[in-house]
């Protein structure tokens, strides 16, 4: 048995590590409530809302910097794009664009965010500080999830409505390759060595796995009308949203098949990995919540309450860049 | 007239495989009965009669055949007392959790996507049950805008919104008359 001291000594040594550890883990996950045109963030230590965002009408998409403490936000019925200070969680402004903005990229360096254009095929790029339109780039109908090699030259796009993955060279511009998938992919992961590209194909059912150095590519079934993917932290499995089924299924990849299910809320869309903590992130629509998945167990630690119709479409997770 | 109205509304809502709209649209309505739950269940997932509850619905003609990946799926075609027909497939009725799925393939009402639940439960009384029935879609015009008019996110809204406000109080009476 402790004695009383003892306890007292341990719960202030607890206390100060935790402390400790929230000054150096925590992130922020930055979640788009289209119903409330607002931006819920999530401290992923506590994980508690700590800050509501007014922004611009249906927010969907979201990317987040470290580099430059912002967070982007595409109000596709507001036909604009939000950029929060993540350091006070404050808005600073909304710029309008054309068009209907869904997804969101940022480049590794952080100077330049693509826009997807859902109505009029193509994607917008901007410089990321100043906001201004550097070029448009069209290759295809209804581009919708984006994601970008770690040396920023490849960038792929699901084009949604031409059944496809593009891969664009991001210094000319111009689309390399296209590569078919199932029917209507939208949301998009890529490994962390880039060797593997995850496409969720939401008609089919089903993630196509694709080897981003040969394009040759495989299809692992899912649930009902899929929405987005991530990896786990250690790369060895996929969690991908079943909208029509509130659940997410568990894709072990060495054994290319969904091995799990995992209740969460109701028509899970968005999805993110805690890249510090393992977690994963799912933002629910219809029961208005973000559901915690433990990375290493696969089971829910906690569901929190955030704003209406939340989505998250994109990598939502701002890392700590506390020291 | 109301015939040709129909097809019009059809030629215009044709089967919903192509693009949508960026914002999904949602309904949700719910409603506490005084009658068992397997009662009001087996109401709810009779799929071929949704005339005995729903009063807006004139008949419903149910039928089974393969859908486009040749699997064998339940249809019913619901003609309304105002004209017009909406065209449903069934996607599931779970009687352990006691839901119903369904989607609309195509139809008079002015929603794009459109997929549905309706999820029976006990409670929340002793010999209460609860309904709920919730919608998803997207309205009918795609674009930009500007938004013509009744293609808009208020006029699907409105249109779903009826047939739930119309039909849960019609379930209720049905499944509370002795």
């Amino acid at each position: 048995m402790k004695s009383p001291s003892q306890k007292i000594a341990i719960t202030i040594t607890s206390l100060i590590i935790s402390g400790f550890t929230s000054l150096c883990l925590a992130g922020s996950a930055y979640i788009t409530n289209q119903g409330d045109n607002t931006v819920s963030v999530i401290d992923t230590n506590t994980n508690e809302v700590i800050s509501t965002v007014k922004v611009g009408k249906a927010p969907v998409g979201v990317a987040v910097s470290a580099i430059n403490h912002r967070a982007y936000i595409s109000n596709v019925d507001g036909q604009s794009i939000s950029v929060i200070d993540t350091n006070k969680n404050k808005l600073i402004n909304t710029y309008p664009i054309k068009g209907s903005p869904v997804g969101l990229l940022l480049s590794p360096d952080s100077k330049t965010l693509y826009v997807a254009d859902w109505t009029d095929d193509r994607l917008y790029v901007l410089d990321a500080i100043s906001m201004k339109l550097q070029s448009e780039i069209k290759n295809g109908k209804a581009p919708a999830g984006m994601v970008m090699s770690q040396d920023g030259k490849k960038l792929y796009v699901a084009n949604r409505d031409s059944n496809e993955v593009a891969i664009i060279d991001t210094t000319t511009r111009q689309t390399s390759h296209r590569i078919s998938v199932g029917n209507h992919p939208f949301g998009l992961a890529l490994s962390k060595n880039g060797h593997a590209l995850y496409v969720v194909n939401v008609v089919s059912n089903s993630v196509s796995v694709i080897n981003t150095t040969n394009l040759k590519s495989e299809r692992i079934n899912v649930g009902e009308h899929p929405y987005c993917v991530t990896a786990s932290k250690d790369g060895l499995f996929l969690f991908v949203t079943n909208t029509q089924d509130d659940n997410v299924s568990v894709i072990e990849l060495a054994k290319k098949q969904s091995i799990a299910t995992i209740k969460v809320g109701e028509v899970p869309e968005g999805i993110s990995t805690d890249e510090q903590s393992g977690n994963i992130y799912v933002a629910n629509w219809s029961s208005n919540q973000v559901s915690v998945i433990d990375g290493q167990t696969q089971k829910i630690i906690t569901q929190i309450k955030t704003g209406d119709k939340s989505r998250a479409f994109g990598q939502f997770i701002l890392p700590s860049t506390s020291q | 007239m109301k015939k040709v109205l129909a097809l019009i509304a059809m030629a215009i809502l044709p089967l919903t495989a192509a693009a949508h709209g960026p914002t999904p649209q949602k309904v949700e309505k719910e409603i506490v009965i005084k009658a068992d739950s397997a009662k009001v269940w087996a109401l709810v997932k009779d799929f071929g009669n949704l005339q005995k509850w729903h009063p807006a619905v004139a008949s419903t003609k149910l039928e089974t055949k393969k859908d486009e990946n040749g699997d064998m799926q339940t249809y019913r075609t619901l003609t309304l007392k105002s004209g017009g027909t909406i065209y449903e497939k069934l996607r599931s009725a779970d009687d352990k959790d006691m839901q119903l799925k369904y989607e609309i393939v195509s139809g008079v009402l002015p929603v794009a996507d459109y997929n549905a639940k309706m999820t029976v439960k006990a409670g929340p009384g002793a010999g209460e049950t609860t309904v709920v029935w919730m919608a998803r879609f997207y309205r009918v015009y795609k674009l930009n805008p500007p938004i013509p008019a009744g293609q808009d996110d208020e006029s699907a809204l409105k249109a779903v919104t009826g047939v739930f406000e119309a039909g849960l109080p019609a379930l209720k009476a049905l499944a509370e008359a002795k």
